[in-house]
């Protein structure tokens, strides 16, 4: 089930394009005292200069200024595909109706009046930064409905059921949008299922997109090497490679991949990546967890990944862990930072425990909110019993 | 402007000036290593002295600009990368298709 929620109501940064000194600071103040965060600008240009880093929600700008004017600005807001789209407003002492038509026709959503009163000036706004995240909220709900009407999900409903393994898996998109993570189950017969987990580079909606294509040929080319009845991982893994490295319209999306293979006749897991974080390996007579590394490259990269095989033995109590990055990225002192020693100090004290993955979602995984998560995070976790 | 950029025969110095190289700045981040590496250059050294954070968006599009240079013949290079960010790459297995340098004179060692 992909969850949307409606966007985190962040502070609006309001940019006020404004050659006036006195009238930029009664505006400022009005709109910071109503809850926005101000950007002033006294010229167009210096505005243009600032748009190229900065990326406000609405851009307010006055009419009449010397050198580049409130139209010409416009125009070059228009002409810039990265910015264009933000919502602007002119607020300005000149009510010309021809010259108001003619604002208006810049795809200005308004056009208001400087002897407006500076409530009615604020409440203008507010109105329209609120139709404009209604809009969004709207939108994003009919991409949620038509994505489900497809029937495309990038994470499965249940985990299989394989005889003397327990698998679970948790996954949480970046602020709610679905994202480029994946993770999927392909059980074969009685003794062999596959496990595998993905991350393509990248994140919201332009990550989601690709997913489906990924799982497509990673389904597809685990199901002809199990019609072949070949096994080997690093050979499935370089085959869904090369199909991805040779495939046009994914040769600017790379992804990693950890496959895993699930024998329950030897009780061996085998596994190949390609460019994932190393798994986390926890047997109970080693009081530390160990790292498993893989040799292969990002899914896409080169058309040969240096792929290979590991095998990783479990008896009784042995555990397993594969993430995505997002599992090991974290605030760090008002920056942020990737730090996987520190996941897997943080996830050390609850491994060897008959409730492992549950002490691991209640004391870890769900402490991951909006306001710490960096990125798409998603856990598989195996354990042997 | 995400990279500052130095131009020494055919050898570009671009360091990443934001300390956070994420999805708000990575694909102004490739689209500026295109045009370098089509400007017909030889070496590109990418500096990460500035840099604290690197997220899955911007590692995509630094290897979608080496999926770029590589027919073109033209190196990438990376520099200057603090402990955390180089941890991330070499996990990941980077190091094996980027050659990582401590800073931009060891790397410009390499060409004599």
């Amino acid at each position: 089930m992909i969850t949307f929620p409606d966007p985190p109501t962040a502070v609006k940064k309001i940019l006020l394009v404004e050659d006036n000194l006195l009238f930029r600071r009664v505006i400022e103040h009005a709109l910071v005292k109503a809850g926005y965060n101000c950007v002033l600008c006294e010229s167009a240009d210096e505005a243009l200069r600032l748009l190229l880093v900065e990326k406000p929600d609405l851009i307010l700008s006055d009419y009449d200024m010397p050198e580049m004017n409130g139209f010409d600005f416009r125009q070059a807001v228009l002409l810039n595909p990265n910015i264009s789209d933000i919502p602007f407003v002119f607020l300005t002492s000149f009510t010309d109706n021809k010259l108001v038509l003619e604002g208006l026709n810049m795809s200005a959503l308004d056009f208001i009046n400087k002897e407006t009163p500076i409530q009615v000036i604020i409440t203008k706004l507010n109105n329209i930064i609120k139709t404009l995240e209604n809009e969004h909220v709207r939108s994003v709900r009919e991409l949620k409905i038509a994505a489900e009407a497809l029937n495309v999900k990038s994470m499965p409903t249940r985990t299989p059921d394989v005889a003397g393994y327990r698998i679970s898996f948790w996954h949480r998109g970046y602020r709610g949008y679905p994202g480029g993570d994946f993770i999927d189950f392909v059980q074969v017969d009685s003794r062999f299922c596959f496990a595998f987990l993905g991350d393509i580079m990248g994140k919201k909606w332009k990550a989601w997109f690709f997913t489906f294509g990924f799982l497509s040929y990673i389904r597809a080319a685990i199901r002809f090497c199990v019609l072949d009845q070949d096994f080997n991982l690093a050979t499935i893994v370089q085959k869904i490679n090369k199909l991805i490295y040779l495939d046009e319209s994914l040769q600017n999306i790379l992804s990693s991949l950890s496959l895993l293979l699930l024998d329950t006749q030897t009780g061996e897991v085998h596994y190949s990546g390609a460019g994932d974080l190393p798994l986390i390996s926890f047997t109970p007579a080693n009081s530390q967890p160990k790292t498993v590394q893989s040799a292969g490259l990002l899914l896409g990269l080169l058309e040969d990944g240096f792929y290979d095989n590991r095998t990783i033995p479990m008896t009784t109590g042995d555990q397993l862990a594969i993430f995505t990055d997002g599992m090991i990225d974290i605030p760090s002192n008002g920056s942020k930072k990737s730090d996987y020693p520190f996941f897997v100090e943080k996830i050390s004290p609850y491994l060897g425990k008959t409730d492992s993955f549950e002490l691991i979602k209640t004391h870890v995984l769900n402490c991951i909110d909006d306001s710490n998560q960096m990125d798409d995070a998603s856990i598989i976790f195996i354990e042997k019993i | 402007m995400i990279l500052e950029v130095q131009e020494i025969n055919r050898v570009v110095q671009a360091t990443i000036l934001p300390e956070e190289a994420s999805l708000t700045n990575a694909d102004a981040f490739k689209e500026e290593m295109i045009t370098i590496i089509a400007s017909g250059v030889k070496l590109v050294i990418v500096s990460f002295e500035n840099v604290n954070y690197i997220d899955s968006s911007f590692l995509g599009s630094l290897v979608v600009a080496l999926k770029y240079a590589m027919p073109r013949n033209v190196d990438i290079y990376l520099v200057s990368l603090k402990p955390d960010v180089k941890n991330l790459l070499t996990l990941i297995r980077m190091d094996k298709v980027f050659r990582i340098f401590n800073n931009y004179d060891e790397a410009m060692g390499t060409l004599h």
